[in-house]
């Protein structure tokens, strides 16, 4: 090692996350700069002083809190679980009943079976087009058109990209690909987002108090 | 009719996934999964917000939100990821959705006279190794909130929190690459802060 050692490889060298061999040459030039070895002591001591804060105890009134806010905000578990709950109660008890609810569950099903189909029609048939490029027809769009998807109301930016009204693009909190896992578990969360990837384009959305950039 | 039952029941048995099964029990109504999350997770979600938002009473009210989303979605937690990786998704995005609209506070020292420290070391200890551990975990308590978010963050999940490199490099989304320059980029600057202050 000729140069001066990176503060990343001081740190990672703290934490063993250096080969072998860079290990080796990160001593031997430790042995004669004073400089890096001064460096790497003061990362030493700041990660003994991280490692000296002990954790705070959440105070003891906010199970109690949290319990409240749920009960005052929080919608119950969905309908057809507590149908489905409630059905596997009465097989128990009441076999005719059991039938009925029997019935009832099976148009029920075949109802949200449908319905689940079209949506994951729809989403099949959507989402991979954010990735293509768009065709030349559809590139131009002036900004400032309006359009209202989702329930929300978007307009199209000058930078391009579809923006959610009232939102402010600094606090855009994090970028989300579609494509992702994370991406894939925020459109079961809320399906109706499929609709707004079926735009094929970014766009810059409110889920629940995060401004998140869709791409 | 028979494969309706057999779905019913198969949603309410267990599957050998236990992080998968709280999620389900939670889906069908069960207040004790909830209660479970809530005890394993409070006191991690409590300090990553306290750490993040640099104030006891902002972490009060983070991790509060944080719940009421965990209640919200824990039903969709699918398993593809254990469900602490999943629950430190949510703390850190809710985090940074609530605190990036102010670009997440990063104080001077000058101004701190929270009377944190109170809580922070444990009273049993010799009083002279007290008072040292009070001052160093208070000055690196301080420190910290100087560091920007994104390598704050990092710091807080592998010298706080006692995660590994793979663990954060899950959590955030990022290649180990980054979370190794990212922690390192964090303690330098509390390694110039530090000195500066002393
Ligand atoms: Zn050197």
């Amino acid at each position: 090692m000729t140069s001066h050692a990176s503060a990343e490889m001081l740190s990672a060298y703290l934490d063993q996350q250096l080969v072998a061999r860079e290990a080796r040459e990160l001593e031997e030039h430790l042995e004669t700069c004073s400089q890096c070895h001064v460096r790497l002591e003061g990362l030493r001591k700041v990660i003994d002083n991280l490692r000296s804060i002990h954790e705070l105890s959440p105070p003891s009134t906010l199970q109690q809190a949290v319990v409240r806010r749920i009960a005052l905000t929080d919608e119950p578990p969905g309908l057809l679980d507590r149908f489905e709950q409630g059905l596997s109660l009465l097989n128990r008890q009441n076999p005719i009943l059991a039938m009925f609810g029997v019935v009832i569950a099976l148009v029920l099903f075949i109802y949200l079976f449908s319905y689940n189909l079209k949506l994951h029609e729809n989403q099949n048939s959507t989402i991979p087009v954010i990735f293509q490029d768009p065709p030349a027809a559809i590139a131009d769009i002036a900004a400032g058109t309006r359009l209202v998807v989702a329930d929300r109301s978007l307009v199209w930016s000058a930078e391009g990209y579809w923006l959610e009204e009232g939102i402010d693009v600094g606090a855009v909190s994090h970028s989300l690909e579609i494509d992702s896992s994370a991406g894939s578990e925020l459109l079961a969360a809320h399906p109706k987002l499929a609709e707004v990837a079926a735009l094929g384009r970014a766009a810059v959305i409110n889920i629940e108090g995060d401004v998140i950039r869709l791409e | 009719m028979a494969a309706i039952m057999a779905a019913t029941s198969a949603a309410t048995s267990l599957s050998s996934n236990p992080d998968l099964d709280l999620a389900t029990r939670h889906r069908y109504g069960d207040p004790k999964a909830f209660e479970e999350v809530y005890s394993r997770y409070a006191q991690m979600i409590f300090n990553l917000a306290y750490r993040m938002s640099g104030k006891p009473e902002e972490a009060e009210d983070l991790t509060q939100e944080i719940f009421l989303r965990i209640h919200r979605h824990l039903a969709r937690f699918n398993g593809r990821s254990a469900l602490k990786t999943w629950v430190y998704r949510v703390t850190l995005n809710h985090c940074r959705s609530k605190l990036g609209r102010r670009h997440y506070p990063t104080q001077p020292l000058a101004d701190e006279n929270d009377g944190e420290g109170v809580n922070l070391v444990d009273e049993s200890r010799d009083p002279e190794d007290l008072a040292l551990a009070r001052d160093a975990s208070r000055q690196i308590s301080l420190a910290l909130r100087q560091v920007k978010p994104v390598f704050r963050e990092a710091v807080v999940l592998r010298d706080l929190q006692g995660l590994s490199y793979d663990e954060i490099a899950e959590i955030l989304e990022v290649r180990v690459g980054t979370v190794r320059s990212r922690i390192a980029r964090g303690r330098d600057r509390l390694r110039v802060v530090l000195e500066k202050s002393s």
